[in-house]
């Protein structure tokens, strides 16, 4: 009972999920070899089938892994069963392995009604041989017939791709030419690139190739070849190491004759198909190896920009004399061996009065030679805006050469350009932005007039000291203060020391008391004459010793000659001379006005004496 | 010792007579200078401005007109050169300082000054307010002043009188002291401080005093240098903002 319900509700099941699908679309992949040889094509389809009259497209898969040699095309059909109408459309791509392994072909999709479906995937194995038995149970192919019998060792006997790198050890940046040739003593019908070459780290350049390349016979280990050359690049490149050069792979569509394994008959290639088969072959150049050197350090300029080859310089600049604000040209063409795709500008130092304008620079690369010839020119625009000889300074530039191993420079001559002041155009504008208001204000005056007025002249380079003025100016006060000093002393003295001013005042009052005596002198009062001498003579003595001088006697004045050094001699004159006026003085009879005169002379004489030792 | 200090003022007297009296031929060429220079006739102005110093008498006046002389013929360098030689006898002339901003305003270089420290630009101030002839007058007069003060002390009887009197000679000691600091210095860097400015319209500065070596930085005319060294046909020089060069001696006019 159980088993009936059971089995009643899957049959239900069953039809309504039969019904439903019936509307719906299927999709699903194949491929028509698998294992598949490494250098065999076959064919991935994709089948669309549903009861729609209008069937979407198929978002075919990435094919990353294979080649794609054909594709995709479409076929569709109809059909009406029982009323019912279904369609198919399918896709086919020819394709072919890379490489060996295992790779997977991803999923076809459509957009169906708003829903994505997806088919299923293929697993496709590529191995080194020929797909073997698998080959004849699939779907025969265009070309699966040809290669049954022709095995992959004699095709490549007769079909072959090679490359020929003109050094395997070059410097950096030198160039590497790679020629590739295809060696070949089948019929070729077709061939297309599939893979270029790459070299990581290098610049390439392509030569030009004739799109029918001249076809000329090469003998390889005795066996005479057809050989075209197909692809020439040049590789430079960048850093110093190894470098791989990724192979070139081409496919190729041949024709190849089906043999018999009995060569010995002599009908077989007369029966055996007698226009061959056409088959379609990958074939590869292998990859190429390449020793990159470093630049060598001895003699490496410092100023080295990396630049490789054989080059020559030619500069030139169109005018040797100008004037402000008026353009020069300065020309620069490098050209020679190698690549200048480095060299960006030149190192060349412009005067700073010029003003310099980036370089309109043309390039070129010449690939019609043996090797790969550049040439790079640069021309500078140049405006002097100060006037004077200006110098464009010589200039090196290095580079070396693979071919002799050693660092050249090319050089560019040093150029003399004499500018004249021309119309000053530009001047307000160059020099009035960086003016301040101050200036501004300043710049429509003219100068003041000249000094009329005749001034004094002094010897150019005097030294502001050497000036006699500077000097008496100096010393003049000095000595005026000395002298003042000296006299205030003096006075100072005279009011405080009574000694001192005593003794200064000695002379004087002597002085008094011998023009006193003249006076007496003249009236011819002999005694009062005699008297003022001798209290001259007396007073001068106390005065210079600070004594009092009123009761000095005879003998109490040569006391004080005698304690003050003075000579014998003029101590006695001195004494005789005191003697003879008190003598006088109180005999006055008997004198004379001669006499007195002579008396007054001779005092006067031992004053002036006395005065130098007291 | 009294007969030879009076012979040495008698000398004095007479070397500074001697020089005066030879000025005299000079008054008339300058005065003959003046009279081209108002006829607009220059070289012919310059030519007896320039007999003049080459008989080795100068004055500020005549570097004054040969500055203006330049001007009018167009030759920056000259009358900047010329205004500064008039500017370093005679700092504070309104003329001198007024033609110089105008003759300094067509130069091509304009050298930024990096900016100073304050007190750094008030003692220059200071010190450089006189010339160095001026200086001779200054320091002169300041110390006649003291000494007369101080003679006047000596002689002063009241106390007080004697007390502020000898606060002025100290205070006019002091103020001729620093003047004659100044003027050691002023007279100091007079002989070993030199400026110069660029004659020529475009003249190169070298790392070295060679022409090979390499270019440092292009002066000119009318920019104003400092002098630092010298070598046969070559002049180190350096300018306010630090920077320095050799260039050669016959571009630059010495100041």
């Amino acid at each position: 009972m159980i088993n009936r319900q059971f089995g009643f509700s899957i049959l239900i099941l069953l039809v309504t999920f039969v019904l439903g699908f019936s509307q719906d679309i299927k999709i699903t992949a194949h491929v028509d070899k698998n294992p598949v040889g490494a250098d065999e094509q076959f064919t991935y389809e994709v089948e669309v089938s549903g009861a729609s009259q209008s069937l979407p497209d198929v978002d075919l898969p990435d094919f990353a892994d294979f080649a794609i040699l054909g594709g995709p095309s479409v076929s569709s059909s109809y059909q009406i069963v029982n009323f019912n109408m279904s369609a198919s459309k399918s896709y086919s791509m020819v394709l072919m392995p890379r490489q060996t392994g295992t790779f997977k072909i991803g999923p076809a999709a459509i957009t169906y009604k708003g829903k994505t479906i997806k088919s299923n995937t293929v697993d496709v194995t590529v191995t080194k041989q020929s797909g073997g038995s698998s080959q004849r149970r699939q779907a025969p192919g265009r070309s699966s017939r040809g290669s049954q019998n022709e095995s992959d060792a004699d095709l490549s006997k007769v079909l072959f791709l090679d490359v020929i790198p003109s050094k395997r050890t070059v410097y950096v940046n030198q160039e590497v030419t790679l020629r590739y040739k295809i060696y070949f003593r089948t019929q070729i019908t077709n061939n297309e690139v599939s893979k270029l070459p790459e070299a990581v780290g290098s610049w390439v350049e392509e030569y030009p190739i004739d799109s029918r390349p001249k076809i000329y016979t090469e003998n390889v280990k005795g066996v005479q070849y057809n050989v075209a050359e197909i692809k020439k690049m040049a590789v430079f490149p960048s850093r110093p190491g190894k470098i791989t050069i990724s192979p070139l792979e081409l496919i190729v569509e041949t024709v190849v004759r089906r043999r018999r394994r009995s060569t010995n008959d002599l009908f077989d290639n007369f029966f055996s198909d007698p226009f061959g088969q056409v088959v379609k072959k990958r074939i590869s150049s292998g990859p190429v190896e390449i020793k990159v050197l470093p630049l060598p350090e001895a003699g490496k300029p410092d100023n080295f920009s990396g630049l490789v080859g054989d080059f020559k310089i030619h500069s030139s600049v169109d005018k040797q004399a100008t004037e402000t604000n008026d353009a020069i040209s300065y020309k620069v063409n490098i050209s020679g061996r190698g690549l200048l795709q480095i060299l960006n500008n030149l190192p060349v130092e412009f005067p700073p009065d010029f003003e310099v304008y980036d370089p309109k620079v043309n390039q070129s690369v010449n690939k019609s030679g043996a090797a790969i010839t550049s040439n790079k020119e640069f021309e500078y625009v140049l405006i002097p805006r100060a006037a004077g000889e200006q110098r464009i300074k010589a200039v090196e530039i290095p580079y070396f050469n693979p071919q002799d191993r050693r660092y050249h420079s090319l050089k560019i001559p040093e150029y003399k350009i004499r500018v004249a002041q021309g119309k000053e155009v530009a001047m307000g504008v160059g020099s009035g932005a960086g003016l301040s208001k101050e200036e501004v204000r300043l710049l429509g005056k003219d100068i003041r007039f000249i000094k009329e007025d005749v001034a004094e002249f002094r010897p150019i380079g005097e030294l502001p000291y050497e000036n006699v003025w500077f000097i008496v100016s100096l010393v003049l006060p000095l000595l005026v203060l000395g002298a003042a000093w000296g006299y205030r002393n003096h006075l100072e003295k005279m009011s405080s020391n009574v000694q001192y001013a005593r003794s200064r005042k000695a002379g004087k009052h002597a002085q008094m008391r011998l023009k006193e005596a003249k006076t007496f002198l003249n009236q011819k009062k002999a005694a009062e004459f005699y008297s003022a001498v001798s209290r001259g003579l007396i007073g001068y003595v106390a005065d210079k010793t600070n004594q009092p001088a009123a009761g000095l006697l005879r003998d109490d004045v040569k006391g004080l000659l005698l304690k003050s050094n003075i000579n014998g001699e003029l101590e006695s004159e001195f004494m005789t001379c005191l003697d003879e006026a008190d003598f006088r003085r109180f005999a006055p009879g008997e004198v004379t006005d001669a006499d007195m005169k002579n008396f007054y002379q001779k005092s006067e004489k031992i004053l002036m004496k006395l005065g130098k030792f007291l | 010792m009294k007969k030879f200090l009076g012979i040495n003022i008698f000398l004095i007297f007479v070397l500074a007579g001697l020089s005066f009296g030879q000025t005299g031929h000079q008054k008339e060429v300058f005065l003959q200078a003046n009279q081209n220079y108002a006829k607009q006739n220059y070289e012919g102005a310059i030519e007896l401005y320039q007999k003049i110093l080459k008989q080795g008498y100068e004055n500020s006046d005549i570097y004054y007109n040969l500055g203006n002389c330049f001007y009018r013929l167009n030759q920056v360098g000259n009358a900047v050169l010329y205004f500064e030689k008039a500017h370093k006898l005679n700092p504070h002339d309104p003329d001198i300082e007024y033609n110089l901003e105008l003759a300094n305003l067509r130069i091509v270089d304009n050298i930024q000054l990096p900016p100073r420290f304050f007190l750094f630009n008030w003692w220059d101030a200071v010190k450089n307010y006189y010339s160095p002839g001026q200086l001779t007058y200054v320091v002169s007069v300041l110390f006649a002043v003291t000494i007369f003060l101080l003679i006047i002390w000596l002689y002063a009887k009241s106390y007080r009188l004697r007390r502020w009197l000898m606060t002025f000679v100290v205070t006019a000691g002091v103020i001729a002291v620093f003047w004659s600091y100044i003027f050691l210095i002023r007279i100091h860097e007079y002989k070993s401080h030199r400026d110069a400015v660029v004659l020529t319209s475009t003249e190169t500065v070298y790392s070295a005093p060679d022409e090979g070596s390499t270019d440092v930085f292009v002066l000119h005319e009318g920019a104003k240098v400092k002098l630092d060294d010298q070598r046969s046909g070559w002049m180190e020089i350096s300018l306010p903002d630090g920077k320095s060069g050799w260039i050669k001696s016959q571009a630059l006019g010495i100041i």
